[in-house]
């Protein structure tokens, strides 16, 4: 037979439908593996292949979807792994007779993959490997790998399939859901810059929602791709009617979508779920006289993160690659990385991605540290939070194998040379992951002139070609060397970046900061050398991404570079640099909240509206302030805060400030206390407004809301004895008669718990003992509260301070009555 | 058709997520307001920025789902392959009447956040209170999140999904869990249960959902267990 990709090239190839519903008609019990029928009903098998064969499939595709070891096990049927894929292959073959290729199936593990799932990347890899090799031996003329729902899980599949069955074409085919992305977030784009990373011959899509929802997901691959496309639509979703599965598109109706199908740039059409031989039939049928769609090649560079793809080259936005996550130069980074923490590698994450970079390189080299450990926390941890794609920057090729590994995108890696050495160990490695790397135009030493830089960047294309890589994985630094120390060798980088650009167009990016080393105004050098790397063809610089001048010189010099159709991304930002430059002078004016009036705020003033406002941290100074102007302290704290948080109580009783104010408000003048309380206590004891013991019932864990009463009752001037949470019944009443308390307030939040509020108001009344009961907490009502007989209830923390005054002056005056 | 995982349970670990200020306002109950820059309230914004931006470096999320066949239905019980004394109660039958799988859920941000609460109430209470609340929130995130997981597997199989309905809500004792956590092996997530059978770490959630024959997929707003 003529090879498939041959084929391919000019002529529109059927693939077959549905196996499952097909072997259902034919008495597969629902829940049973159909790929044990290879070996317990082969002749059954080989009907359905027939069948499709004769209805007009190219290509068949064996019966060893869920063949794979752990799919198996589920089935105890792990050991006849060989046999059932061996079955698979010459079943199809022998019904083909001849006429149609044979496509070894492979689904997914079962399972779900690291970094996001249970089973390591490894294990993944060699369970499709094994199942690969299988296919291979036995005979399978391509792989197919269908039905993945997570990007990871397919890079997982590649890789095994690459090594399990090493030179037949792979087809791979993901799912996506209605709204035109896959389970884990994957949109089409990057799962094309995915899938041709990793040298997919054809590429697709199946199952999913049906033919109507699927078209879109074509059209959007066959714009990003020139690799070719198949789809397997299945006949809409399944209906369970009388015990049974059906499927509501018809034949008939379906065919009606492969013309769309072809025009999206289709080469391979079949089904999936609940599709048959007559769907087939009609297809070959309609299609007979279809030419597949000549789709052009991109020169772009293409990475991703697991959701985002980002395209590197000419008349594409410029790309800015953070390069903060980097421990050089930083003590408290490096410390945190050598004991293994990620909290500063994700802050700067956060930070840079939200300062405007499209990617981050991720540099965690520190000595003595096991950096390959490290690269894979990081990554884990920087994905699980920015969806930008990561650069994995090691000297190491362990620490950037264990980083290719984790990222569930397509990352670059940084980087590649022209030594010999660091040639053999990372260009393997961006092949087996599928990834693009940046090649430093350096070799035993780093060329003053272009044309050695050049001399370099040929060695580097010729060894990735004898590696299987195309021109489009490689990302050429041409080394933006100091300027003050090798000026001529500054400007040969930039003829380098003519000569890649005009004669080779291939990707360029620099790391900028190097080039101002040792001079003043580093920034001004570096920008201006940007804007001229740029103007010279520049596509990307690892940089500061916090350099507000380096995003207004990007942004200029994209203008004039083609990568800023009609001037609107500028115009954009030049909008938010006014915003900001606006609200720096209102900064440096002084002006600290939109709702500082014109007029200097006394001391009083200020005081309050830090409790107010919940200014934390400028209520110590304006205490200390209103000490030295001599007001005394106690005046501080009743005239002064006290009203404050009076005030804040009433604009919440409006509905103009909410529980958060409160509580920021309730901490702040607790702040303000503090530094009053040695000035309070030097005037003598203070008498307490009421005792109250403050207690989370039983079992119950939750204790926020009872902390956060507590504060404001002590803000109040009331004792407050916390118990914390959990506390037995017993352990409340003994601190109770210990403190003399007045009041006894319990919290729950859980209704399984809140009964040991009734258990404690029982205890209390049968014993006699004096304490008023205020109850309180998320699960907590009115009529529960009533029912169990409390004294109060508080529906939240702004209520408690009213209830427990409420509460003290009732019982006041039931004690200033005659006995 | 895509096999429905039965069997064993599912297991994500490091979930991706987002820390939504329009979600986490909500939580603290500010209204009408989708960003903390709406609040105009600087030393406001501020610290639930700080809350948020902790919280992207606490979180750790972790889910896991299993689907367990549904057998039969009875007075107050709802039978399964797996078990037959976890789904007791009126509301249980009435959820899972039309059904033939109900697939648990649990999740959890791990223990960090609320370590760093319990730390911080006493010094800081503020902060403390904006970080449980961001932590509460994405503890439901993530029930959320994977929720979201099982709702896609549930529609390509052909079902509906019924509403989340929590362990311990209405007439399901919060002792279920026990067996809850049994078969979702959630110790694999880092979840275990205090003798209240409260899920340690607090910030965790539980539920189980419904897979419908046909009929409208029922509201999916319904409570959960939150600790």
């Amino acid at each position: 037979m003529i090879p498939i990709l041959e084929r391919l090239q000019r002529e529109i190839l059927l693939l077959d439908g549905s196996m499952g519903a097909l072997l259902q008609g034919r008495g597969l019990p629902p829940g049973y593996a159909p790929d044990l029928w290879n070996l317990e009903r082969p002749d059954d098998i080989a009907a359905v292949h027939a069948e499709y064969a004769q209805a007009g499939s190219n290509i068949l595709l064996t019966n060893t979807f869920g063949a794979s070891r752990l799919r198996l096990q589920e089935y105890q049927a792990e050991s006849r792994i060989r046999e059932i894929n061996e079955a698979g292959v010459l079943l199809a073959r022998r019904a083909s007779k001849g006429k149609a290729y044979i496509a070894g199936d492979i689904g997914p593990s079962g399972s779900t993959i690291a970094p996001f799932g249970e089973i390591t990347f490894e294990e993944a890899v060699s369970i499709f490997r094994e199942q690969a090799s299988l296919l291979k031996e036995a005979g399978a003329d391509l792989i197919a790998i269908e039905t993945m729902f997570d990007i990871q899980e397919m890079r997982a599949a590649l890789i095994g399939v690459r090594e399990g069955a090493p030179g037949l074409p792979v087809m791979a085919l993901m799912t996506f859901n209605a709204d035109g992305i896959t389970d884990s977030g994957s949109d089409p784009e990057t799962v094309a810059s995915v899938l041709e990373g990793f040298g997919v011959e054809i590429m697709g899509l199946n199952c999913s929602v049906g033919p109507e929802a699927m078209l879109p997901v074509l059209k959007r691959l066959g714009q990003v791709t020139h690799t070719f496309l198949a789809i397997e639509p299945n006949a809409g979703l399944p209906l369970h009617k009388d015990g049974k599965t059906v499927y509501p598109s018809s034949a008939e109706e379906m065919v009606e979508f492969a013309p769309g199908f072809v025009e999206a740039g289709a080469n391979i059409i079949g089904g999936c779920c609940g599709t048959t031989p007559a769907y087939i039939k009609l297809l070959s049928k309609r299609l007979k006289d279809s030419v597949p769609l000549a789709r052009s090649r991109s020169r772009l560079t293409k990475i991703s993160s697991r959701t985002r793809v980002l395209p590197i080259g000419e008349g594409v936005p410029f790309v800015i690659i953070g390069e903060k996550i980097n421990p050089t130069g930083k003590k408290a980074f490096s410390e945190a990385i050598a004991l293994g923490k990620t909290d500063l590698i994700v802050a700067e994450a956060r930070k840079e991605t939200l300062a405007g970079a499209h990617a981050l390189d991720v540099n965690v080299g520190v000595p003595l540290v096991d950096e390959a450990r490290m690269m894979e926390k990081a990554v884990i941890a920087i994905q699980n939070v920015v969806n930008v794609p990561l650069v994995i920057d090691s000297s190491f090729a362990s620490a950037l194998e264990s980083g290719l590994r984790l990222f569930p995108g397509r990352a670059l890696v940084n980087s590649v040379n022209a030594e010999e050495e660091r040639i053999e160990e990372v260009l393997p490695l961006i092949k087996r992951y599928g990834a693009a790397v940046i090649a430093l135009l350096s070799g035993e030493d780093i060329p003053e002139k272009a044309s050695d830089r050049i001399k370099n960047a040929e060695k580097i294309y010729r060894a990735a070609e004898r590696f299987g890589l195309r021109h489009e994985d490689i990302v050429f630094d041409t080394l933006a060397l100091t300027v003050s120390a090798v000026q001529e060798a500054a400007r040969q980088t930039l003829e380098t970046i003519r000569i890649l650009k005009s004669e080779w167009k291939a990707p360029t990016v620099i790391g900028l900061s190097n080039v101002s080393f040792g001079l003043p105004s580093r920034k001004t050098v570096h920008d201006t050398f940007l804007g001229m790397a740029i103007g010279a063809g520049l596509d990307g610089a690892i940089c500061d991404p916090y350099d507000i001048l380096l995003h207004q010189t990007i942004s200029a010099a994209s203008l004039f570079s083609g990568r800023d159709p009609e001037c609107r991304v500028y115009i954009k930002n030049a909008e938010k640099w006014a915003q900001t430059a606006t609200a720096g002078t209102s900064q440096t004016a002084g002006s600290a909240s939109p709702s500082e009036p014109a007029l200097p705020l006394t001391t009083q003033e200020k005081i309050e509206r830090a409790i107010v406002e919940g200014e934390r941290e400028a209520i110590g100074p304006l205490v200390l302030q209103s000490l030295e102007e001599g007001t005394p302290p106690f005046s501080i704290f009743v005239d002064q805060m006290t009203p404050a948080i009076r005030k804040l109580g009433d604009l919440f009783g409006q509905r103009l400030k909410f529980i958060p104010h409160l509580i920021a408000g309730a901490d702040t003048m607790k702040k303000g206390v503090e530094i009053l309380q040695p000035y309070l206590e030097a005037k003598g004891p203070t008498q307490p407004k009421g005792t109250i013991v403050f207690a989370t019932v039983k079992g119950d864990i939750h204790d926020i809301g009872k902390n956060i009463c507590i504060l404001m009752l002590r803000n109040f001037g009331y004792r407050v004895i916390d118990l914390g949470r959990n506390v037995p019944l017993e352990t409340i009443l003994e601190a109770a008669e210990k403190e003399k308390a007045q009041i006894v307030a319990l919290s729950a939040l859980m209704t399984t718990t809140m009964i040991q509020m009734k258990i404690a108001i029982d205890a209390i009344r049968s014993r006699n003992l004096p304490y008023k009961v205020l109850v309180g907490g998320a699960v907590v009502t009115p009529k529960f509260s009533a029912e169990i007989g409390a004294d109060g209830y508080g529906k939240d923390v702004g209520e408690v301070v009213p209830l427990t005054e409420r509460i003290l002056e009732e019982l006041g005056k039931c004690q200033e009555k005659p006995a | 058709m895509p096999a429905i995982r039965l069997g064993q349970p599912v297991f994500f670990m490091n979930i991706p997520f987002e820390i939504e200020e329009r979600q986490i306002l909500r939580e603290m109950r500010i209204p009408k307001k989708s960003s903390l820059a709406e609040l105009g309230e600087p030393a406001m914004e501020r610290a639930i920025r700080t809350a948020i931006e902790e919280g992207y470096r606490m979180v750790e999320g972790k889910g896991v789902y299993r689907t367990l066949s549904i057998t039969g239905t009875e007075h107050q019980l709802v039978r399964t392959k797996e078990t037959e004394t976890l789904f007791v109660g009126e509301k249980m039958v009435k959820l899972l009447k039309n059904c033939d799988y109900a697939t648990l859920i649990v999740a959890t941000i791990g223990p960090q956040i609320e370590n760093e609460v319990d730390r911080l109430t006493g010094p800081e209470p503020a902060h403390a209170y904006f970080l449980e609340r961001v932590g509460a929130w994405m503890a439901d995130y993530m029930g959320i999140w994977v929720d979201k997981m099982l709702e896609r597997e549930i529609i390509r199989a052909g079902y509906s999904r019924t509403y989340r309905f929590g362990v311990g809500y209405g007439d399901w004792p919060l002792s279920s869990q026990t067996e809850v956590m049994k078969l979702t092996r959630a110790d694999q997530i880092g979840i275990s249960l205090n003798e209240a059978f409260i899920m340690l770490p607090r910030l965790s959630v539980s539920a189980v959902i419904g897979w419908q024959r046909g009929g409208a997929r029922q509201n999916t707003q319904e409570a959960e267990t939150e600790n």
